[in-house]
């Protein structure tokens, strides 16, 4: 009996061409980088000359480098206090954008969209100015107004440098949260506020009850975008504080390449590299995990 | 139809543009092993892969005998943190006038960055014309094989007149040589003298004189110093170096710097630096420091301005920067060595060659460009522009005129036994380099680390360079 020759569709064919050089474009910038990091990771390399293979010795030093210890605690701490209020004052924005009026409710969404769309060096800079003791806007406004015992060198005591870069990232992240919740806001149908006005539900209460459930797949999102995005921080930090004072505020990302680029330790920085993605896909399935449950339907 | 017929435009479009840069790299590969090629076929010898060609370069550079026949390249040098000095764009402007096709550029970088930014450049292939570097950490890139031996490739009578101290920690083990000095600096106090003038204050000689000074200024709500702390608390370590070698043994200083002797809590090394580290926490506590808490991360910027507008009356700093402070300034500025704990003993200073070296990987057109900007920066003119920007130059066999007094009093410094090259720990390791220039003062003085950890973080550093 013979068999019927299954044809591959031409469509098929012609999809697969299109999507080849996609493909080609992230295999060579996506996949190759991943494996060769992978694959330094188990090296030693200065980046000139050969690479010499030491297993998993770079690991094992990883696990006892304090340094590496005091940047992954500094990134995580960046990452998720400047997410999780980033999302609140993204959340907080968008409902009391509600009450504008159309045109006033446009502009002030775009204006407070634009922190987002500066570079994050730039934003650093920006808030050096702010934070610096001797001629900064923050201190100066404290003195102006009879506050002089509160002001100090924000950038410099260790009780107030992490706070001030949490400052600079959640000013420069939560517009995305704010646009992302504010859209999710308007798919409400006005319906089901009504309904609970005439329920007696007051403001607040359908903000809390009503509102934010509805919105939270954009809320996953938001805070998605937000935490990875503040894993990555580089930029703010080493235009801010450069890592310092003394060192306080080194992030992963800024170690890495201090290994890699100035310490010519490029086996070792790939190995951070290597357990900095485990750590984020752990982040991920821990998102998953918090924002579990049913989404409401409308 | 039409939709697919555009599809199909687009993505032959993006695998055109696609391969097109490709191609582009490719040929740019092929020139510069076509030019190789040519280079090398004129001595003799095979074109081979890149490995090999750091000797071929060297036989290009150094066999090939007529000027006419060598290739200049692009001039870039990299490791300018700012604007480059007056006597570096001299310098260039005497290649670009003999070699007209010569292009110049200065990849900007700070002083975090410096070594960052021409490792990179290096390691990813793409090196720059020439790094410029310090001298005594250099070693840093000779020592991963970055930097070619340029004994065979400067005149042999520009190489005898510089100054053998400044070319001293150029030198590998076999005696090449990794760098060329085209200047130094050291580290120093400048003080205000119409300041101390009008309080009657006596160049300080001692910590405890220096305090009286700051105390007496502080009571005037003048500070006493400020600093570039940010990158630079190894100008404040210099305050060890008389006191190791007073204090534990001649030698001590350089064998810190070395890695070889332990500055663990406890040890004797180990109990002069916390020492220092105790009088200088004792003044940033008093707030004799600028600005107050902001001293631990003040910027160069910072530090400077300060000292030009009156509000400190002594600036910790290198001697280079007297080019940047004397215009800034309209008061007379004076230099002083760091005082020491007690009058007996001499104080001491780091001497800092500032060095052009060619990567290992240039091409031969670099290489040639780089020898041509190394022999101008080395030439009388040259030297001269570095005494006319108030900074030592590193050929002794010239005649300079037109010394500022202030400049004078720097050089006599200089030439006596106190400034030596190699007692800065920042020469030990990229790493210890970081650590000694943004946290041995900022950690204990701002409460991230005692003293006791700031010296075991020290030692920990040292055993790490050691055990490699």
């Amino acid at each position: 009996m013979h068999r019927k020759k299954r044809r591959i569709p031409k469509s098929m064919v012609i999809g697969c061409a299109f999507l080849l050089p996609s493909i080609l474009l992230y295999v060579i910038f996506m996949v190759y980088p991943l494996l060769r990091t992978f694959y330094l990771s188990l090296t030693s390399w200065t980046g000139f000359g050969d690479a010499a293979y030491i297993g998993f010795g770079n690991f094992t030093v990883m696990l006892q480098d304090t340094m590496f210890r005091k940047a992954l605690m500094n990134t995580l701490y960046f990452a998720v206090v400047s997410g999780i209020l980033s999302v609140l004052v993204g959340i907080m924005m968008a409902w009391l954008n509600l009450f504008l009026r159309r045109m006033e409710g446009q502009v002030t969404r775009t204006i407070l969209f634009v922190p987002n769309m500066i570079a994050p060096t730039i934003t650093g800079l920006l808030f050096m100015f702010i934070f610096t003791e001797d001629i900064g806007l923050l201190n100066n406004i404290l003195k102006a107004v009879g506050l002089q015992n509160l002001a100090t060198a924000w950038l410099v005591n260790s009780g107030t440098v992490k706070q001030s870069v949490v400052a600079a990232q959640i000013w420069r992240q939560f517009g995305l949260t704010l646009i992302l919740c504010f859209a999710g806001f308007q798919g409400i149908p006005a319906g089901l506020i009504e309904s609970a006005k005439i329920d007696g539900a007051g403001t607040w209460k359908i903000f809390t009850r009503i509102m934010l459930p509805l919105i939270k797949p954009q809320i996953e999102l938001a805070s998605m975008f937000t935490l990875l995005g503040g894993l990555k921080i580089y930029d703010s930090v080493v235009s801010l504080t450069g890592g310092g004072p003394a060192r306080q505020t080194v992030v992963l990302p800024m170690y890495i390449i201090e290994n890699a680029f100035t310490y010519s330790k490029f086996g070792y920085a790939s190995a951070m590299c290597v357990a900095f993605i485990f750590i984020v896909l752990l982040f991920i399935i821990l998102m998953r995990f918090v924002f579990r449950g049913e989404n409401y339907e409308y | 139809m039409k939709k697919k017929s555009m599809a199909v435009i687009l993505t032959a479009a993006l695998i055109l543009s696609f391969t097109g840069c490709g191609n582009k790299g490719t040929a740019e590969s092929g020139t510069t092993a076509a030019s190789q090629e040519e280079e090398v076929s004129e001595t003799g010898k095979e074109e081979t892969d890149t490995k090999d060609d750091t000797a071929e370069a060297e036989s290009a550079g150094g066999e090939t005998e007529s000027g006419e026949d060598k290739v200049y390249g692009k001039l870039t040098i990299s490791g300018f943190t700012g604007n480059p000095d007056q006597y570096a764009v001299d310098a260039a402007a005497m290649v670009t006038d003999a070699h007209p096709e010569v292009e110049v550029e200065y990849p900007p970088c700070d002083t975090n960055t410096r070594e960052q930014v021409i490792k990179t450049a290096i390691s990813a292939g793409d090196p720059p014309t020439l790094g410029y570097y310090w001298g005594t950490r250099v070693n840093s890139f000779y020592d991963n094989g970055m930097c070619l031996d340029l004994q065979d490739l400067i005149d042999p009578e520009l190489l005898a007149g510089i100054n053998e101290q400044m070319l001293a920690p150029c030198k590998g083990e076999n005696g090449e040589i990794y760098a060329i000095p085209v200047k130094c600096v050291y580290h120093t106090c400048y003080y205000n003298k119409d300041l101390f003038d009008k309080y009657g204050f006596e160049e300080p000689q001692t910590w405890d004189e220096l305090e009286e000074i700051f105390k007496t200024l502080k009571a005037d709500d003048i500070f006493g110093f400020s600093t570039n702390s940010a990158s630079m608390q190894d100008c404040l370590y210099g305050m060890t170096y008389g006191e190791l070698d007073a204090k534990v043994g001649p030698g001590t200083a350089y064998g810190v710097a070395n890695g070889d002797v332990s500055v663990a809590p406890g040890t004797d090394a180990g109990n002069v630096i916390a020492e220092c580290i105790e009088e200088v926490k004792g003044w940033y506590d008093a707030g004799y420091w600028y600005p107050g808490d902001g001293g631990i991360n003040c910027t160069p910027d910072d530090a400077n301005a300060a000292f030009a507008q009156g509000r400190c009356a002594v600036i910790f700093n290198f001697s280079g920067s007297l080019g940047t402070l004397v215009p800034m300034c309209d008061f007379e500025i004076g230099t002083f060595l760091k005082p020491t704990s007690e009058a007996s003993i001499e104080s001491k200073e780091n001497t800092e060659p500032d060095v052009f070296f060619i990567p290992s990987n240039a091409t031969p057109e670099q290489i040639n460009t780089g020898v041509a900007y190394i022999e101008a920066a080395l030439s009388q003119e040259i030297q001269q522009s570095v005494v006319s920007g108030n900074q030592i130059p590193s050929m002794t066999i010239y005649e300079y005129t037109d010394m500022t007094p202030v400049l004078e009093e720097v050089i006599d410094i200089f030439n006596n036994s106190q400034i030596e090259a190699g007692l800065n720990p920042t020469r030990t390791s990229s790493e210890m380099q970081t650590f000694i220039k943004q946290q041995i003062f900022a950690a204990p003085l701002g409460g991230q680390m005692t003293i006791d950890q700031t010296l075991e973080e020290m030692e920990r550093i040292r055993l790490a360079v050691g055990g490699q």
